[in-house]
């Protein structure tokens, strides 16, 4: 039989790695000219298949200023238990995230008051509840004498004067941790653990007396039954909530220290809202013509190279057009103010970077030290802005990379 | 009320020692970071020196916008010591950059750094004062005061730095 021979097929060695260089500039030029659409203002009217609405939290705000009237029984140290508890509410106010807020202390008819003002835009339910609630604890332990099982009187167990005090309340606690655990109906729900410090001996103490028992836990004039289980030592805390927001304040109000001074609200009044107002479609297009019209004109003045205005340039547009898609996107709320001073910054940043390629390490670390320490310790509008500032200087040391990349594949395919 | 009002009467020791510790901690970590890059003294006085003007200058700044200027001073002009950080870090940065790169070579002295300094701060008020004035029709007065605060203590301090920089940077 005769054989068939077929002839090789050689293939030629090609320039792949142009070939995907060459893709990949194709790729980010879509990305980039999808990014500026999508970041300019009323582009959310151009498409129906898909919102970009940006979050404006202006019209979220709203106002509120609360009288507490503190209730001083021991005259040692007034001054002192009034600073602490003004410490206290304003450590809740910030654990919360509340924009703006400032407590203040006066005497009046010789009674002593404290006056919170909040502007935020958290719910107002929350809010009133680290507000309101003194939230003192104290460890208390079943009356021999007390029915607590009359069907006649369901509120014995709950009322505080049915029960005696011992010598435990929240300062004893080191933490307490607000978790999910199931409940005797087999389900999960918040649960508040208490922690004590490892050499309290007088607590576990107490808890191996009163082993299988019901004990209470009081809180501003109400008890809650606590049963201390048999089997192991945990002292767990009904919290009475399965949301994560109601858990959160409870948390909150466990952990922002113990307040000592009992008050009630005397007054509350809303207020009008003082917000820094800025117009967003003023400020996009204001931001775009401010960076054209600096560029534009550093050209001119020709102090600068042109690659590396190109470069500064370039960047800063992708930077700003990809964080307020992100916004946009991923409807975020934010302050347009807020907003307009990030922009600002990381404009003058990715400018600075750009010129001066080698300080660009010592640069990004130095920022990110202020972002990161903005996180920790800064409150309202400053930490707001901070873990902004974190996205955006990866977001622009992301930029710088792509643009190079980019600018240098545009010029080989255009052969410039 | 008016922020400076809140904070001489009313701000708790717990607010004041937040505050402080921000304060504190950007600066003392920053300085930290400086010195671990440059490993030199004259460089982290500098910058010490530099960022003690900066937040003097800010507080005389947000004081005459209050008593000078009659300008309400608000919970947001919080934002001016960190964003002038943010300018004045970039600007030391750069500074230490240009050390670091270099520092090994044959050629190196202090007064090539002095030099370098003093292009990239005048590029740097040039770029800021731009976009100061750029940002005047679409900002609102007050996030404009709080950046005009920002930028003019900003350059105040380069420039002050600038000259400070001879008897240290020899």
């Amino acid at each position: 039989m005769k054989r068939i021979k077929f002839k090789k097929i050689k293939f030629k060695k090609g320039n792949t790695k142009g070939f995907v260089n060459y893709l990949l500039s194709i790729l980010i030029s879509s990305v980039i000219l999808a990014l500026i659409l999508i970041s300019l203002p009323l582009t959310e009217r151009v498409s129906s298949s898909a919102t970009y609405d940006l979050v404006n939290k202006s019209s979220m705000y709203w106002a509120q200023e609360y009288i507490l009237k503190l209730d001083i029984q021991d005259q040692t140290d007034t001054t002192g238990k009034i600073n602490k508890t003004k410490s206290i509410l304003q450590s809740r106010l910030r654990k919360i995230g509340v924009e703006q807020s400032s407590i203040s202390s006066y005497t009046q008819e010789e009674g002593e008051y404290i006056k919170i003002s909040v502007q935020t835009t958290k719910e107002k339910e929350l809010i009133d509840s680290v507000i309101k609630s003194p939230y003192i604890v104290n460890i208390v332990t079943r009356k021999n004498d007390v029915n607590y099982e009359d069907t006649e009187n369901p509120l014995i167990p709950y009322l505080p004067e049915n029960y005696n005090p011992t010598d435990f309340s929240g300062e004893d606690f080191r933490n307490v941790y607000v978790t999910k655990l199931k409940n005797s109906a087999g389900e999960y729900s918040y649960f508040a653990l208490f922690k004590t410090w490892p050499w309290r001996s007088d607590w576990k103490k107490f808890l191996e007396e009163f082993s299988g028992q019901t004990v209470g836990v009081s809180i501003d004039g109400f008890v809650t039954p606590v049963q201390i289980n048999a089997q192991d030592t945990t002292f767990a805390v009904s919290a009475s909530t399965g949301e994560d927001k109601y858990a959160k304040v409870t948390d909150i109000l466990y952990n922002s220290g113990n307040i000592p001074l009992s008050y009630s609200l005397e007054k509350e009044q809303e207020v009008v809202a003082d917000i820094a107002e800025i117009d967003y479609i003023k400020l996009t297009e204001g931001i775009f013509i401010a960076i054209l019209f600096i560029y534009i004109y550093l050209l001119i003045i020709e102090k600068t190279h042109k690659d590396i205005l190109l470069k500064s340039g370039l960047s800063s547009v992708l930077t700003v057009s990809g964080w307020i898609t992100y916004l946009k996107v991923t409807g975020t709320p934010i302050d347009i103010f807020v907003l307009a001073l990030e922009v600002i910054a990381i404009v003058v940043i990715i400018r600075l970077v750009t010129e001066n390629i080698e300080s660009r390490l010592n640069v990004t670390i130095l920022l990110l030290v202020v972002a990161i320490l903005g996180v920790l310790f800064g409150s309202g509008y400053v930490k707001m802005f901070t873990k902004d500032l974190i996205l955006l200087l990866i977001l622009s040391n992301l930029s710088l990379l792509i643009c190079s990349f980019y600018i240098t594949n545009v010029r080989k395919s255009l052969k410039i | 009320m008016n922020l400076i009002q809140n904070v001489l009467q009313n701000w708790s020791s717990y607010e004041l020692v937040m505050e402080g510790v921000l304060i504190l901690s950007i600066l003392l970590i920053s300085l930290l970071v400086i010195y671990l890059s440059s490993k030199n003294k004259k460089i982290l006085f500098l910058s010490a020196i530099s960022l003690s003007v900066l937040m003097l200058v800010i507080l005389i700044g947000i004081f005459v916008s209050n008593i000078i200027l009659k300008i309400h001073i608000t919970e947001i002009f919080r934002m001016i010591p960190i964003l002038s950080l943010l300018f004045i870090l970039s600007n030391l940065g750069i500074l230490l950059g240009f050390y670091t790169s270099k520092k090994k070579t044959k050629s190196f002295t202090f007064s090539l750094v002095r030099r370098e300094y003093f292009k990239d701060s005048i590029k740097q008020t040039v770029f800021l004062a731009l976009l100061g004035i750029s940002t005047l029709l679409f900002l609102s007065p007050q996030t404009e005061v709080i950046l005009s605060i920002s930028i003019l203590s900003s350059v105040i301090t380069i420039w002050f730095t600038y000259w400070i920089s001879r008897y240290f940077l020899k």
